[in-house]
Protein backbone atom coordinates (compact mmCIF):
# COMPACT_ATOMS: atom_id res chain seq x y z
CA UNK A 1 0.00 0.00 0.00
CA UNK A 2 2.70 2.36 1.34
CA UNK A 3 4.52 1.32 -1.78
CA UNK A 4 1.68 2.27 -4.44
CA UNK A 5 1.34 5.33 -2.31
CA UNK A 6 5.11 6.40 -2.79
CA UNK A 7 5.09 5.57 -7.11
CA UNK A 8 1.54 7.70 -7.46
CA UNK A 9 3.16 10.45 -5.60
CA UNK A 10 6.56 10.18 -7.48
CA UNK A 11 4.84 9.74 -10.93
CA UNK A 12 2.36 13.28 -9.93
CA UNK A 13 5.58 14.75 -9.28
CA UNK A 14 7.23 14.10 -12.24
CA UNK A 15 4.42 15.23 -14.00
CA UNK A 16 4.03 18.48 -12.31
CA UNK A 17 7.78 18.99 -13.10
CA UNK A 18 7.73 18.53 -16.63
CA UNK A 19 4.99 21.39 -16.79
CA UNK A 20 6.51 23.49 -15.06
CA UNK A 21 9.45 23.33 -17.10
CA UNK A 22 7.40 22.57 -20.40
CA UNK A 23 5.71 25.96 -19.47
CA UNK A 24 8.95 27.68 -18.38
CA UNK A 25 10.38 26.73 -22.00
CA UNK A 26 7.55 28.21 -23.56
CA UNK A 27 7.24 31.41 -22.28
CA UNK A 28 10.87 31.85 -22.89
CA UNK A 29 10.38 30.90 -26.64
CA UNK A 30 7.45 33.19 -26.64
CA UNK A 31 9.50 36.29 -25.59
CA UNK A 32 12.54 35.02 -27.85
CA UNK A 33 9.83 35.46 -30.73
CA UNK A 34 8.52 38.81 -29.16
CA UNK A 35 12.32 39.87 -28.63
CA UNK A 36 12.95 38.85 -32.59
CA UNK A 37 9.91 40.97 -33.57
CA UNK A 38 10.88 43.80 -32.27
CA UNK A 39 13.98 44.00 -34.02
CA UNK A 40 12.14 43.48 -37.15
CA UNK A 41 10.02 46.30 -35.91
CA UNK A 42 13.24 48.68 -35.42
CA UNK A 43 14.04 47.88 -38.96
CA UNK A 44 10.72 48.64 -40.98
CA UNK A 45 10.57 51.75 -38.93
CA UNK A 46 14.39 52.43 -39.93
CA UNK A 47 13.13 51.50 -43.32
CA UNK A 48 10.04 53.85 -43.27
CA UNK A 49 12.15 57.19 -42.15
CA UNK A 50 14.39 56.44 -45.24
CA UNK A 51 11.52 57.13 -47.73
CA UNK A 52 10.29 60.19 -47.43
CA UNK A 53 13.70 61.40 -47.85
CA UNK A 54 14.09 59.11 -50.90
CA UNK A 55 10.91 60.29 -52.31
CA UNK A 56 12.30 64.27 -51.80
CA UNK A 57 15.39 63.29 -53.53
CA UNK A 58 13.85 61.70 -56.98
CA UNK A 59 10.82 64.83 -56.68
CA UNK A 60 14.12 67.50 -56.85
CA UNK A 61 14.25 65.35 -60.65
CA UNK A 62 11.15 63.76 -61.85
CA UNK A 63 8.19 66.14 -59.88
CA UNK A 64 5.80 64.82 -63.08
CA UNK A 65 6.17 61.23 -61.55
CA UNK A 66 2.93 62.08 -58.93
CA UNK A 67 1.43 59.17 -59.02
CA UNK A 68 4.43 57.25 -58.18
CA UNK A 69 5.18 59.64 -55.09
CA UNK A 70 1.80 58.97 -54.20
CA UNK A 71 2.16 55.27 -54.41
CA UNK A 72 5.13 55.11 -52.36
CA UNK A 73 3.41 57.47 -49.78
CA UNK A 74 0.61 55.61 -49.65
CA UNK A 75 2.38 52.09 -49.83
CA UNK A 76 4.26 53.57 -46.43
CA UNK A 77 1.39 54.76 -44.68
CA UNK A 78 0.08 51.84 -44.59
CA UNK A 79 2.94 49.83 -43.59
CA UNK A 80 3.54 52.18 -40.72
CA UNK A 81 -0.55 51.18 -39.85
CA UNK A 82 -0.22 47.52 -40.30
CA UNK A 83 0.54 45.69 -37.05
CA UNK A 84 0.98 42.02 -36.66
CA UNK A 85 3.62 39.58 -38.45
CA UNK A 86 1.04 38.97 -41.75
CA UNK A 87 -0.49 42.19 -42.35
CA UNK A 88 3.22 43.88 -42.02
CA UNK A 89 4.40 41.43 -44.32
CA UNK A 90 1.89 42.31 -46.84
CA UNK A 91 2.07 46.00 -46.49
CA UNK A 92 5.87 45.69 -46.62
CA UNK A 93 5.86 43.68 -49.91
CA UNK A 94 3.77 46.44 -51.76
CA UNK A 95 6.71 49.09 -49.89
CA UNK A 96 9.02 46.51 -52.40
CA UNK A 97 7.19 47.06 -55.43
CA UNK A 98 6.39 50.85 -54.92
CA UNK A 99 10.04 51.57 -54.36
CA UNK A 100 11.04 49.15 -57.41
CA UNK A 101 9.40 51.85 -59.39
CA UNK A 102 10.78 55.00 -57.88
CA UNK A 103 14.19 53.24 -58.32
CA UNK A 104 13.13 52.48 -61.97
CA UNK A 105 12.15 56.84 -62.08
CA UNK A 106 15.74 57.64 -60.49
CA UNK A 107 17.31 55.22 -63.15
CA UNK A 108 16.61 57.49 -66.35
CA UNK A 109 18.30 60.17 -64.25
CA UNK A 110 22.07 59.78 -64.36
CA UNK A 111 22.47 63.75 -62.11
CA UNK A 112 20.15 62.29 -59.50
CA UNK A 113 21.69 59.04 -59.38
CA UNK A 114 25.29 60.81 -59.28
CA UNK A 115 24.16 63.02 -56.12
CA UNK A 116 25.77 62.35 -52.92
CA UNK A 117 22.79 62.12 -51.44
CA UNK A 118 21.02 59.93 -52.70
CA UNK A 119 23.55 57.33 -52.98
CA UNK A 120 23.74 57.88 -49.44
CA UNK A 121 19.78 57.21 -49.19
CA UNK A 122 20.25 54.16 -51.87
CA UNK A 123 22.91 52.55 -49.76
CA UNK A 124 21.10 53.32 -46.26
CA UNK A 125 18.43 51.82 -47.96
CA UNK A 126 20.47 48.24 -49.10
CA UNK A 127 21.80 48.11 -45.74
CA UNK A 128 18.58 48.09 -43.82
CA UNK A 129 17.12 45.67 -46.03
CA UNK A 130 19.87 43.52 -45.59
CA UNK A 131 19.38 43.96 -42.15
CA UNK A 132 15.58 42.85 -42.38
CA UNK A 133 15.82 40.04 -44.39
CA UNK A 134 18.08 38.98 -41.64
CA UNK A 135 15.76 39.58 -39.07
CA UNK A 136 13.25 37.83 -40.69
CA UNK A 137 15.00 34.78 -40.84
CA UNK A 138 15.77 35.03 -37.02
CA UNK A 139 12.15 35.92 -36.38
CA UNK A 140 10.74 33.07 -38.64
CA UNK A 141 13.49 30.58 -36.67
CA UNK A 142 12.13 31.98 -33.44
CA UNK A 143 8.21 31.04 -34.71
CA UNK A 144 9.10 28.03 -35.90
CA UNK A 145 10.86 26.88 -32.72
CA UNK A 146 8.28 27.82 -30.73
CA UNK A 147 4.86 26.39 -32.94
CA UNK A 148 6.99 22.96 -32.87
CA UNK A 149 7.22 23.35 -29.35
CA UNK A 150 3.46 24.09 -28.64
CA UNK A 151 2.36 21.89 -31.10
CA UNK A 152 3.90 18.70 -30.02
CA UNK A 153 2.31 16.29 -28.03
CA UNK A 154 2.53 16.24 -24.95
CA UNK A 155 3.12 19.51 -24.63
CA UNK A 156 0.15 20.66 -26.47
CA UNK A 157 -1.74 19.87 -22.60
CA UNK A 158 0.27 22.86 -20.93
CA UNK A 159 0.31 25.04 -24.02
CA UNK A 160 -3.60 24.31 -24.21
CA UNK A 161 -3.75 25.37 -20.42
CA UNK A 162 -1.45 27.79 -20.61
CA UNK A 163 -3.39 29.51 -23.49
CA UNK A 164 -0.17 29.19 -25.71
CA UNK A 165 -1.06 30.40 -29.29
CA UNK A 166 0.70 29.58 -32.46
CA UNK A 167 2.86 32.79 -34.06
CA UNK A 168 2.44 33.65 -37.64
CA UNK A 169 5.69 33.97 -39.81
CA UNK A 170 6.95 37.33 -41.18
CA UNK A 171 6.61 36.78 -44.89
CA UNK A 172 7.01 39.36 -47.25
CA UNK A 173 5.77 38.30 -50.43
CA UNK A 174 7.45 39.17 -53.25
CA UNK A 175 5.33 39.34 -57.08
CA UNK A 176 8.27 38.69 -58.75
CA UNK A 177 8.52 35.54 -57.34
CA UNK A 178 4.78 34.22 -57.79
CA UNK A 179 4.72 35.16 -61.62
CA UNK A 180 5.18 32.18 -63.11
CA UNK A 181 8.34 31.99 -65.23
CA UNK A 182 7.43 31.23 -69.32
CA UNK A 183 10.36 29.02 -70.95
CA UNK A 184 11.01 28.85 -74.28
CA UNK A 185 12.20 25.53 -75.51
CA UNK A 186 12.48 26.63 -79.40
CA UNK A 187 15.57 28.57 -78.35
CA UNK A 188 19.10 27.87 -76.99
CA UNK A 189 18.37 29.76 -73.61
CA UNK A 190 15.61 30.03 -71.25
CA UNK A 191 13.78 33.19 -71.89
CA UNK A 192 11.87 34.40 -68.60
CA UNK A 193 9.00 36.22 -68.39
CA UNK A 194 10.00 40.20 -68.52
CA UNK A 195 7.06 41.66 -67.55
CA UNK A 196 7.74 40.72 -63.46
CA UNK A 197 7.87 43.89 -61.86
CA UNK A 198 10.96 44.92 -60.40
CA UNK A 199 11.36 44.43 -56.52
CA UNK A 200 13.53 46.45 -53.81
CA UNK A 201 13.17 44.16 -51.61
CA UNK A 202 14.24 40.29 -51.96
CA UNK B 1 42.04 35.92 -58.10
CA UNK B 2 44.69 34.16 -56.43
CA UNK B 3 45.69 31.07 -58.39
CA UNK B 4 45.23 27.28 -57.65
CA UNK B 5 47.55 25.86 -55.43
CA UNK B 6 48.80 22.19 -56.32
CA UNK B 7 47.31 20.05 -53.94
CA UNK B 8 48.96 18.17 -51.28
CA UNK B 9 48.06 14.95 -53.06
CA UNK B 10 50.16 15.89 -55.86
CA UNK B 11 52.92 17.29 -53.75
CA UNK B 12 53.31 14.17 -52.03
CA UNK B 13 53.21 11.86 -55.45
CA UNK B 14 56.53 14.65 -56.56
CA UNK B 15 58.34 14.52 -53.07
CA UNK B 16 58.25 10.21 -53.21
CA UNK B 17 59.42 10.37 -56.83
CA UNK B 18 61.88 12.90 -55.78
CA UNK B 19 63.16 10.61 -52.70
CA UNK B 20 62.85 7.35 -54.08
CA UNK B 21 65.16 9.11 -57.11
CA UNK B 22 67.64 9.31 -55.20
CA UNK B 23 70.66 7.19 -55.40
CA UNK B 24 71.51 6.82 -51.87
CA UNK B 25 67.51 6.25 -51.13
CA UNK B 26 68.00 3.34 -52.79
CA UNK B 27 71.14 1.83 -51.95
CA UNK B 28 69.86 2.80 -48.14
CA UNK B 29 66.55 0.78 -48.58
CA UNK B 30 68.64 -2.32 -49.98
CA UNK B 31 71.63 -1.99 -47.99
CA UNK B 32 70.17 -1.14 -44.27
CA UNK B 33 67.81 -3.88 -44.33
CA UNK B 34 70.43 -6.42 -45.15
CA UNK B 35 73.02 -5.37 -42.04
CA UNK B 36 69.83 -4.98 -39.72
CA UNK B 37 69.18 -8.78 -40.61
CA UNK B 38 72.64 -9.76 -40.73
CA UNK B 39 73.26 -7.98 -37.30
CA UNK B 40 69.81 -9.74 -36.24
CA UNK B 41 70.70 -13.09 -36.96
CA UNK B 42 74.49 -13.06 -36.20
CA UNK B 43 73.07 -10.97 -32.61
CA UNK B 44 70.16 -13.63 -31.83
CA UNK B 45 71.83 -17.04 -31.21
CA UNK B 46 68.38 -19.31 -32.19
CA UNK B 47 67.59 -22.25 -33.91
CA UNK B 48 66.93 -20.65 -37.38
CA UNK B 49 68.96 -17.68 -38.28
CA UNK B 50 67.83 -17.48 -41.72
CA UNK B 51 64.27 -16.77 -40.58
CA UNK B 52 65.14 -14.21 -37.85
CA UNK B 53 67.47 -12.63 -40.95
CA UNK B 54 64.20 -12.40 -42.99
CA UNK B 55 62.19 -10.81 -40.49
CA UNK B 56 64.16 -8.35 -39.39
CA UNK B 57 64.88 -7.39 -43.04
CA UNK B 58 61.49 -7.33 -44.35
CA UNK B 59 60.75 -4.78 -40.40
CA UNK B 60 63.66 -2.80 -41.61
CA UNK B 61 62.80 -2.55 -45.21
CA UNK B 62 58.83 -2.00 -44.19
CA UNK B 63 59.82 1.15 -42.05
CA UNK B 64 61.97 2.56 -44.17
CA UNK B 65 59.43 2.81 -46.74
CA UNK B 66 57.04 4.36 -44.14
CA UNK B 67 59.50 6.57 -42.61
CA UNK B 68 60.06 7.51 -46.72
CA UNK B 69 56.30 8.13 -46.92
CA UNK B 70 55.95 10.55 -43.96
CA UNK B 71 58.28 12.15 -44.80
CA UNK B 72 57.20 13.03 -48.55
CA UNK B 73 53.74 13.74 -47.01
CA UNK B 74 55.71 16.20 -44.22
CA UNK B 75 57.67 18.15 -47.08
CA UNK B 76 54.53 18.23 -49.64
CA UNK B 77 52.40 20.01 -46.94
CA UNK B 78 54.88 22.23 -45.64
CA UNK B 79 55.41 23.14 -49.51
CA UNK B 80 51.59 23.28 -49.83
CA UNK B 81 51.42 25.90 -46.48
CA UNK B 82 53.85 28.05 -48.16
CA UNK B 83 52.79 27.73 -51.85
CA UNK B 84 49.50 28.85 -50.49
CA UNK B 85 50.70 31.76 -48.70
CA UNK B 86 52.87 33.02 -51.38
CA UNK B 87 49.56 33.30 -54.21
CA UNK B 88 47.97 34.79 -51.58
CA UNK B 89 50.23 37.87 -50.56
CA UNK B 90 51.29 35.89 -47.32
CA UNK B 91 54.67 34.54 -46.47
CA UNK B 92 56.23 32.07 -43.63
CA UNK B 93 55.83 33.34 -40.46
CA UNK B 94 59.26 33.26 -38.20
CA UNK B 95 57.43 34.56 -34.55
CA UNK B 96 54.08 36.98 -34.37
CA UNK B 97 51.97 33.92 -33.36
CA UNK B 98 51.25 34.34 -29.69
CA UNK B 99 50.63 31.44 -27.45
CA UNK B 100 48.10 30.61 -25.13
CA UNK B 101 46.21 33.96 -25.70
CA UNK B 102 42.76 32.33 -26.05
CA UNK B 103 40.79 29.66 -23.88
CA UNK B 104 41.62 27.21 -27.27
CA UNK B 105 44.82 27.87 -27.37
CA UNK B 106 45.80 27.13 -23.52
CA UNK B 107 43.47 24.17 -23.36
CA UNK B 108 44.67 20.77 -23.25
CA UNK B 109 47.38 19.30 -20.97
CA UNK B 110 49.99 19.60 -23.86
CA UNK B 111 49.74 21.64 -27.35
CA UNK B 112 51.77 22.26 -30.96
CA UNK B 113 51.44 24.00 -33.70
CA UNK B 114 53.08 24.30 -37.19
CA UNK B 115 52.96 25.80 -40.38
CA UNK B 116 52.72 29.33 -39.47
CA UNK B 117 52.58 31.75 -42.37
CA UNK B 118 51.32 35.31 -41.99
CA UNK B 119 49.70 38.27 -43.62
CA UNK B 120 46.70 40.94 -44.55
CA UNK B 121 43.39 40.66 -43.39
CA UNK B 122 42.06 43.98 -43.99
CA UNK B 123 43.93 46.89 -44.92
CA UNK B 124 44.71 47.84 -41.54
CA UNK B 125 45.20 44.33 -39.77
CA UNK B 126 48.10 41.30 -40.11
CA UNK B 127 46.94 37.75 -39.11
CA UNK B 128 48.87 34.69 -38.71
CA UNK B 129 47.45 31.17 -40.08
CA UNK B 130 48.64 27.79 -37.93
CA UNK B 131 48.06 24.53 -37.39
CA UNK B 132 47.50 23.65 -33.75
CA UNK B 133 46.69 20.80 -31.60
CA UNK B 134 45.75 20.66 -28.02
CA UNK B 135 46.03 17.18 -26.62
CA UNK B 136 44.22 15.98 -23.36
CA UNK B 137 45.55 13.18 -21.12
CA UNK B 138 43.56 10.35 -20.27
CA UNK B 139 44.93 7.93 -17.06
CA UNK B 140 43.65 4.49 -17.00
CA UNK B 141 43.93 2.03 -14.04
CA UNK B 142 43.84 -1.29 -14.89
CA UNK B 143 43.17 -3.90 -12.50
CA UNK B 144 46.39 -5.28 -11.13
CA UNK B 145 47.51 -1.37 -10.51
CA UNK B 146 49.15 -0.44 -13.81
CA UNK B 147 48.60 2.47 -15.07
CA UNK B 148 48.32 3.67 -18.67
CA UNK B 149 48.44 6.89 -20.22
CA UNK B 150 46.74 7.91 -23.39
CA UNK B 151 46.40 11.57 -24.97
CA UNK B 152 43.16 12.49 -27.24
CA UNK B 153 44.17 15.11 -29.73
CA UNK B 154 42.43 17.85 -31.09
CA UNK B 155 43.65 19.43 -34.45
CA UNK B 156 42.66 22.66 -35.37
CA UNK B 157 43.12 25.55 -38.18
CA UNK B 158 43.51 28.87 -36.13
CA UNK B 159 43.82 32.26 -37.42
CA UNK B 160 45.03 34.44 -34.89
CA UNK B 161 44.80 38.45 -35.21
CA UNK B 162 45.08 41.96 -33.36
CA UNK B 163 41.33 43.64 -32.59
CA UNK B 164 40.14 45.87 -30.50
CA UNK B 165 36.79 45.28 -28.78
CA UNK B 166 36.03 47.83 -26.72
CA UNK B 167 33.53 46.90 -23.66
CA UNK B 168 33.94 43.17 -24.75
CA UNK B 169 37.44 41.51 -22.32
CA UNK B 170 36.78 38.20 -23.50
CA UNK B 171 34.22 36.57 -25.72
CA UNK B 172 33.98 32.86 -27.18
CA UNK B 173 31.66 31.39 -29.62
CA UNK B 174 31.52 27.58 -29.87
CA UNK B 175 29.59 25.26 -31.69
CA UNK B 176 27.36 22.98 -29.09
CA UNK B 177 28.76 19.45 -28.91
CA UNK B 178 26.80 16.77 -27.96
CA UNK B 179 26.54 16.67 -24.20
CA UNK B 180 26.87 20.75 -24.56
CA UNK B 181 23.66 21.10 -23.79
CA UNK B 182 21.39 24.26 -23.34
CA UNK B 183 20.47 22.71 -19.65
CA UNK B 184 23.96 23.54 -18.24
CA UNK B 185 24.31 27.29 -19.24
CA UNK B 186 23.07 28.76 -15.88
CA UNK B 187 25.02 26.33 -14.36
CA UNK B 188 28.18 27.71 -16.60
CA UNK B 189 27.12 30.87 -15.99
CA UNK B 190 27.08 30.95 -12.07
CA UNK B 191 30.08 28.60 -11.59
CA UNK B 192 32.66 30.57 -13.84
CA UNK B 193 33.82 34.30 -14.37
CA UNK B 194 32.06 34.08 -17.68
CA UNK B 195 28.18 34.09 -18.55
CA UNK B 196 26.44 32.68 -21.57
CA UNK B 197 24.67 35.16 -23.75
CA UNK B 198 21.04 34.28 -24.77
CA UNK B 199 20.51 36.71 -27.72
CA UNK B 200 17.45 36.80 -30.04
CA UNK B 201 17.67 33.64 -32.30
CA UNK B 202 17.10 30.57 -31.02
CA UNK B 203 18.46 29.05 -33.71
CA UNK B 204 21.88 30.81 -32.78
CA UNK B 205 21.63 29.79 -29.45
CA UNK B 206 20.95 25.72 -30.84
CA UNK B 207 24.18 25.64 -32.86
CA UNK B 208 26.42 27.88 -30.70
CA UNK B 209 27.53 28.69 -27.15
CA UNK B 210 28.05 32.36 -26.93
CA UNK B 211 29.89 32.96 -23.62
CA UNK B 212 31.43 36.42 -22.54
CA UNK B 213 32.97 37.71 -19.62
CA UNK B 214 30.99 38.57 -16.76
CA UNK B 215 32.20 42.14 -16.87
CA UNK B 216 31.53 42.51 -20.62
CA UNK B 217 29.09 45.18 -21.63
CA UNK B 218 25.99 43.90 -22.75
CA UNK B 219 25.28 46.17 -25.23
CA UNK B 220 28.72 45.60 -26.75
CA UNK B 221 28.00 41.93 -27.88
CA UNK B 222 24.32 43.08 -28.99
CA UNK B 223 26.21 45.74 -31.16
CA UNK B 224 28.19 43.13 -32.33
CA UNK B 225 25.65 40.67 -32.71
CA UNK B 226 23.51 42.57 -35.23
CA UNK B 227 20.93 40.38 -36.86
CA UNK B 228 23.13 39.91 -40.23
CA UNK B 229 26.05 38.91 -37.66
CA UNK B 230 23.96 36.46 -36.14
CA UNK B 231 22.78 34.64 -39.52
CA UNK B 232 26.38 34.89 -41.01
CA UNK B 233 27.65 32.76 -37.50
CA UNK B 234 24.31 30.35 -38.47
CA UNK B 235 25.83 29.94 -41.89
CA UNK B 236 29.43 28.99 -40.59
CA UNK B 237 27.68 26.73 -38.00
CA UNK B 238 28.60 23.72 -41.28
CA UNK B 239 32.47 24.52 -40.74
CA UNK B 240 32.33 24.35 -37.22
CA UNK B 241 33.65 27.19 -36.65
CA UNK B 242 34.54 28.74 -33.35
CA UNK B 243 35.87 32.18 -32.67
CA UNK B 244 37.41 34.36 -29.71
CA UNK B 245 38.12 37.06 -28.23
CA UNK B 246 40.60 37.72 -25.47
CA UNK B 247 41.88 41.21 -24.53
CA UNK B 248 42.94 42.27 -28.12
CA UNK B 249 43.79 38.53 -29.68
CA UNK B 250 40.92 37.28 -31.78
CA UNK B 251 41.33 34.21 -32.84
CA UNK B 252 39.04 32.70 -35.81
CA UNK B 253 39.15 28.43 -35.71
CA UNK B 254 37.93 25.28 -37.85
CA UNK B 255 38.63 21.64 -36.78
CA UNK B 256 41.24 19.67 -38.59
CA UNK B 257 44.60 20.54 -40.00
CA UNK B 258 43.27 21.83 -43.35
CA UNK B 259 45.69 21.37 -46.46
CA UNK B 260 43.02 22.51 -48.47
CA UNK B 261 43.12 25.70 -50.73
CA UNK B 262 39.55 26.70 -50.73
CA UNK B 263 39.23 25.52 -46.71
CA UNK B 264 41.79 27.85 -46.04
CA UNK B 265 40.61 31.04 -48.14
CA UNK B 266 37.19 30.55 -46.23
CA UNK B 267 39.01 30.59 -42.78
CA UNK B 268 40.58 34.28 -44.18
CA UNK B 269 37.32 35.00 -44.98
CA UNK B 270 35.46 34.14 -41.80
CA UNK B 271 38.44 35.66 -39.72
CA UNK B 272 38.11 38.99 -42.05
CA UNK B 273 34.42 38.95 -41.52
CA UNK B 274 34.77 38.94 -38.17
CA UNK B 275 37.62 41.94 -38.26
CA UNK B 276 35.35 44.37 -40.09
CA UNK B 277 32.30 43.08 -38.10
CA UNK B 278 34.27 44.17 -34.86
CA UNK B 279 35.41 47.96 -36.77
CA UNK B 280 32.09 48.46 -37.97
CA UNK B 281 30.26 47.94 -34.32
CA UNK B 282 33.10 49.47 -32.20
CA UNK B 283 32.03 52.94 -35.34
CA UNK B 284 28.49 52.82 -33.53
CA UNK B 285 29.08 51.98 -30.16
CA UNK B 286 28.50 54.98 -27.42
CA UNK B 287 30.80 55.29 -25.13
CA UNK B 288 30.95 51.63 -23.38
CA UNK B 289 32.99 51.60 -20.44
Amino acid sequence: MLIALIVVLAVVALAILFAVLTYNGMIRSRNMVDEAWSGIDVQLKRRHDLIPNLVEAVKGYAAHEQETFQAVTDARANAISASGPAASGAAESIVGQALGRLFAIAEAYPQLRATENFQQLQAELSNTEDQIAAARRIYNGNVQSYNTKIQVFPNSLVAGAGHFEAREFFEITDAADRTPVTVDFSSPEPAVAEDAPPSALT
Amino acid sequence: MPGPVEPVNQGRREQLRALTANNWWRAAIVLVPIVAGAVAAAAVSGPNPVVVFMLVAAAAALAGLIGTYVLADRRAKSAFIEAWARSRGWAKDTGSWLEEATPLLRDGDRRESSDYVSGPLTNDSQAVLCHYTYEVRHENTSSNGGTTTNWEAFDFTVIETSVNAPGIPSLSLHPRSFGDNRLFDRIDTTLTSNRVVQLESSELEHEYKLEVADSASDVAVRLLFEPAFMVWCLDQAADQMLLEIEGETLVVAIPDHSYDAAQLDGLVAKATTVVTRLADARATTPKVT
